[in-house]
């Protein structure tokens, strides 16, 4: 699952150097999450089963900064170790996607080791804020870069028009990151619905088209409300997408 | 045009619009100090050095604000309004702020996403370690949810 290999998929929680939860809350650490409400602008389980019913389930999760995801993974550190102590699931693996400079900061984060970090290296929020996230759809698409440097001329050549798009495709948010340990390129997009990512991949046929000369396409994921995704199965069915099925959430 | 790469201009516009209608999660409020740096620092960012004469001690405010700008002088611009900024993401942090207005276009060239799969073998148990990891909040008014966790 991992495109770096089995070696980055021993991602740990526990990380005692994390600062304790700021709730000034009774409870213990583990119901801390009233300061997810500080440090998250979203948070979304999806779930996919597989055709062999195994199900895999998925948090879309964004923070302020890379503080906010220490905070946050220290807040939920005991709820992640009985998760995996109780045998209820297994990890398969963390990514985290944010600028180079909030990288940095989480390189260092016991708790991220072996995770898969990738830098954003262009990209945008909506200057609209969502009015209604219930029906946002995010996708996930990975490519393996046969030529990262024309791979990233492709997509950042088409950058101006999307960002330009922004209204037309509902954009909610929009970054094409990289971890250039294994020339991997993922680009962390969700829309309001599932007609604006549909307007948005007919805006970017030729970036596609582009990019594909460059690149094998590794993986492609959308998630979302099961009605919305309904909406994007004949256009990505026949692409190998995983639908993974929004269960519960928030958005602050 | 790239968030991740914005320039200091588009940084301290999008702060200045951010503190302007922001408010505390926590119910925290900016100390004096916190409100006067971000005074001076967008005062002097916009106006240069200090002009004028100190106000008299019992014109609290406007002498404080006074004393203030006139800490900066000899900043440059870009200086002030990189500190102006600073300063923003600083009380973003300690006062948790959040502005439902301008949160994503400010916070833009800030912001991580973490994504964690899990393989599932008992959904039963595994949501209800995660709901109850997330009840606290469940009946918060401040924020919209989803599925099962909407409020009753």
């Amino acid at each position: 699952m991992s495109p770096s290999g089995n070696d980055r998929r021993e991602c740990s929680s526990g990380n005692a150097l994390l600062k304790p939860c700021r709730s000034k809350s009774s409870r213990p650490a583990q119901y801390c999450a009233p300061t997810l409400l500080t440090l998250a602008s979203l948070l979304a389980w999806t779930f996919h089963t597989a055709l062999d019913n195994a199900l895999s389930a998925h948090c879309r999760e964004t923070y302020k900064s890379a503080a906010a995801v220490l905070q946050h993974l220290s807040d939920v550190d005991a709820t992640i170790k009985e998760v995996l102590s109780s045998g209820a699931a297994t990890l398969e693996r963390i990514e985290v996607h944010g600028p180079k400079s909030e990288i940095e900061q989480l390189k260092t984060a016991v708790a991220l080791r072996g995770c898969i970090m990738y830098n954003a290296e262009w990209g945008f929020n909506a200057t609209t804020p969502p009015s209604d996230a219930n029906n946002l759809v995010s996708i996930h698409p990975y490519f393996t870069m046969k030529d990262p440097a024309a791979f990233k001329a492709a997509w950042s050549g088409a950058y101006a028009a999307t960002f330009g798009s922004q209204q037309e495709e509902k954009t909610h948010a929009y970054a094409f990151c990289f971890d250039d340990l294994t020339n991997t390129a993922f680009c962390r997009e969700s829309y309001l619905d599932a007609a604006g990512l549909l307007v948005h991949l007919g805006n970017v046929q030729a970036a596609l088209a582009a990019g594909a000369a460059v690149s094998e396409h590794l993986r492609l994921e959308v998630h979302g409300p099961k009605e919305e995704l309904e909406k994007l199965k004949e256009k990505l069915e026949p692409l190998g997408a995983k639908f993974f099925y929004t269960e519960w959430g928030f958005k602050n | 045009m790239s968030a991740f790469a914005a320039s200091p201009d588009d940084d301290f516009t999008a702060a200045a619009t951010y503190i302007k209608s922001a408010t505390s999660l926590t119910g925290k409020s900016a100390t004096n100090d916190q409100k006067l740096q971000v005074y001076a620092h967008y005062k002097q960012a916009n106006s240069g050095d200090v002009t004028g004469t100190q106000p008299w001690a019992a014109q609290f405010e406007a002498r404080a604000k006074f004393d203030a700008h006139t800490k900066l002088k000899g900043m440059s611009t870009a200086a002030a309004k990189a500190g102006y900024v600073a300063e923003v993401l600083n009380q973003i942090d300690t006062l948790d702020l959040a502005n439902p207005a301008s949160d994503w276009a400010f916070l833009s060239d800030r912001s991580v996403s973490i994504a964690p799969y899990f393989k599932v073998e008992n959904k039963e148990k595994f949501t209800e370690l995660w709901m109850k990891a997330f009840d606290p909040f469940k009946n918060k008014d401040d924020c919209e949810h989803y599925g099962e966790s909407k409020r009753e």
